[in-house]
């Protein structure tokens, strides 16, 4: 291996351009997070964030000496404000899944969400860390070069075609997957030097864990199966965080990524965090399987969709016509 | 597409590599002096862009404790009155308790988080001032119970600890 061909190899990694699909298929699921984080939350906006809230403006300062993004520090501190700066996050979120001023609005939730993990940082969870690691890079993508708003006006302007998909430097995008395997890895490794992960029974502790439990579950005492359990999701976070990198393992380990994360979110109550984590998993799917895959579902579901395009048409016109009848009666 | 220019290539390839280092030296907890130096050096910057991480749920160990905080409201009367900290399980396991499971059993609960204890006292007064006389003083209570190890059926009785009083002034009603 020479230096040229590991210069070679980092350009087409960072820099060969690629449709940006993947991308822009996890932008609309970033944006529809962060929709649900906001109404999960909205019954307590003012008691976490509000002027008279659980933890106060001067206990924050107190307790955390760095200097964050923090919009709270320059909002006048009333209910109204507070309420005005959660609808305007709220607003950016709906323009970021819609693919509506995309830059603006991915810098803007990213900044939203800096500011509310700020306010309160005792509050948080895996799912808000994911959010906003992944918020932090996708600033920098081009997430609304399809699959947006922003593209259709382009295309209405003639600045674009439609039969084109444009091609774009994929360095934010690899960085998000990185950030992804980082994340695996790193639990890998906090796990693998603890006892009860390598002798077999975390998933046992874990599982027992009332504040977490979300679904029935039977008590597992069963040591043979609480070693598959809990061996299993060691070796799966390990392969997220090395094999997926090699191209015949990447969708198996994806998959497996899959069901460990949703048996976690049967399991246990960590809101978020499972699909916070998935999402992430579109930025893995190669551009022309996912092309394939949007042809498959254009073919299987696009003659029904446009079937049922033209039957609302009908019946909106039909309902036109019935509405104009009176008044040429009348006249 | 066009072609990027020498600096803007210098400056993403920067962006890239300052990147790589930082988020992999925060994340991956490898005790080593570099990783030290490193992780002290870009503090500042990975706290400010948010890309301060830590993947340790579960790890190394799970807790092998169930536990919860409660609050023993004392009112001027004399009346006493037990205000919990909500926990999902109280809630048919919702997930829109589970910040309030985060506030209350990982963060108040834990002697390193002393600051916020006067904060969560004179809010839980608040919230209880819905008497004829006022709350005079709010106490933390935590209360805990071992998991036994896989196979032991025996009970988990819970042991508690009172590990905070405040003395709720008038102003703090408000």
């Amino acid at each position: 291996m020479t230096v040229r061909s590991l210069v070679k190899g980092w350009n087409e990694f960072f820099f060969k351009p690629q449709p940006p699909t993947p991308l822009a298929l996890f932008r609309i699921l970033y944006g529809l997070l962060t929709i649900a984080n906001l109404l999960m939350l909205k019954p307590e906006w003012l008691m976490w964030y509000g002027p008279h809230a659980f933890m106060s403006m001067q206990t924050m300062h107190a307790v955390d000496k760095f200097l964050r993004i923090n919009f709270f520090e320059i909002l006048p501190q009333t209910g109204f404000w507070i309420d005005a700066f959660f609808w305007f996050f709220l607003l950016v979120a709906v323009f970021q899944t819609i693919g509506y001023m995309s830059r603006f609005s991915c810098v803007s939730v990213f900044l939203c969400m800096m500011s509310i993990h700020s306010r309160n940082p005792y509050i948080l969870n895996g799912g808000d860390q994911v959010m906003q690691c992944m918020g932090f890079f996708l600033m920098f993508a081009p997430a609304g070069a399809v699959l947006s708003v922003d593209r259709w006006r382009r295309i209405r302007q003639g600045k674009e075609s439609a039969d084109q998909i444009p091609l774009c430097r994929p360095w934010a995008q690899r960085l998000i997957q990185i950030q992804a395997s980082v994340l695996y890895f790193s639990t890998f490794y906090f796990k693998s030097q603890g006892p009860w992960w390598i002798n077999g029974t975390a998933f046992y502790y874990a599982s027992r864990l009332l504040e977490f439990q979300h679904f029935p579950m039977p008590a597992i005492h069963n040591l043979y199966l609480l070693r598959a359990l809990t061996w299993s999701t060691l070796l799966i976070e390990f392969s997220l965080g090395v094999l997926v990198w090699f191209r015949d393992l990447r969708y198996p380990v994806l998959l497996g990524g899959l069901c460990l994360h949703m048996g976690i979110e049967y399991a246990m109550v960590i809101p978020l965090f499972e699909w916070a984590s998935v999402a992430t998993y579109v930025t893995f799917i190669y551009p022309e399987d996912l092309s394939r895959a949007g042809a498959w579902l254009r073919h299987r579901i696009g003659p029904q969709l446009a079937e049922l395009w033209n039957s609302s048409l009908k019946w909106h016109r039909g309902r036109t016509k019935e509405r104009a009848a009176p008044a040429k009666i009348k006249a | 597409m066009r072609d990027l220019g020498p600096i803007k290539r210098i400056a993403i390839n920067a962006f890239i590599i300052f990147h790589l280092v930082a988020i992999v030296c925060w994340a991956v907890p490898l005790n080593t002096l570099l990783v030290s130096v490193v992780n002290i050096t870009v503090m500042p910057y990975v706290v400010l862009a948010g890309l301060d991480q830590n993947w340790g749920l579960f790890a190394p160990t799970p807790l092998s404790l169930n536990c919860r905080v409660e609050a023993e409201i004392t009112y001027a009367d004399g009346s006493m009155r037990v205000w919990k900290f909500p926990l999902p399980q109280d809630f048919g396991h919702s997930y829109f308790k589970e910040r309030d499971r985060n506030w209350g059993n990982s963060s108040i609960r834990m002697n390193v988080n002393f600051a916020l204890w006067p904060d969560a006292a004179r809010y839980v007064a608040r919230l209880n001032n819905n008497r004829g006389s006022p709350p005079v003083s709010v106490k933390f209570v935590r209360y805990w119970s071992q998991i036994g190890p896989p196979g032991s059926h025996a009970p988990e009785p819970y042991d508690h600890y009172a590990f905070f009083t405040y003395a709720v002034k008038p102003g703090d009603l408000q």
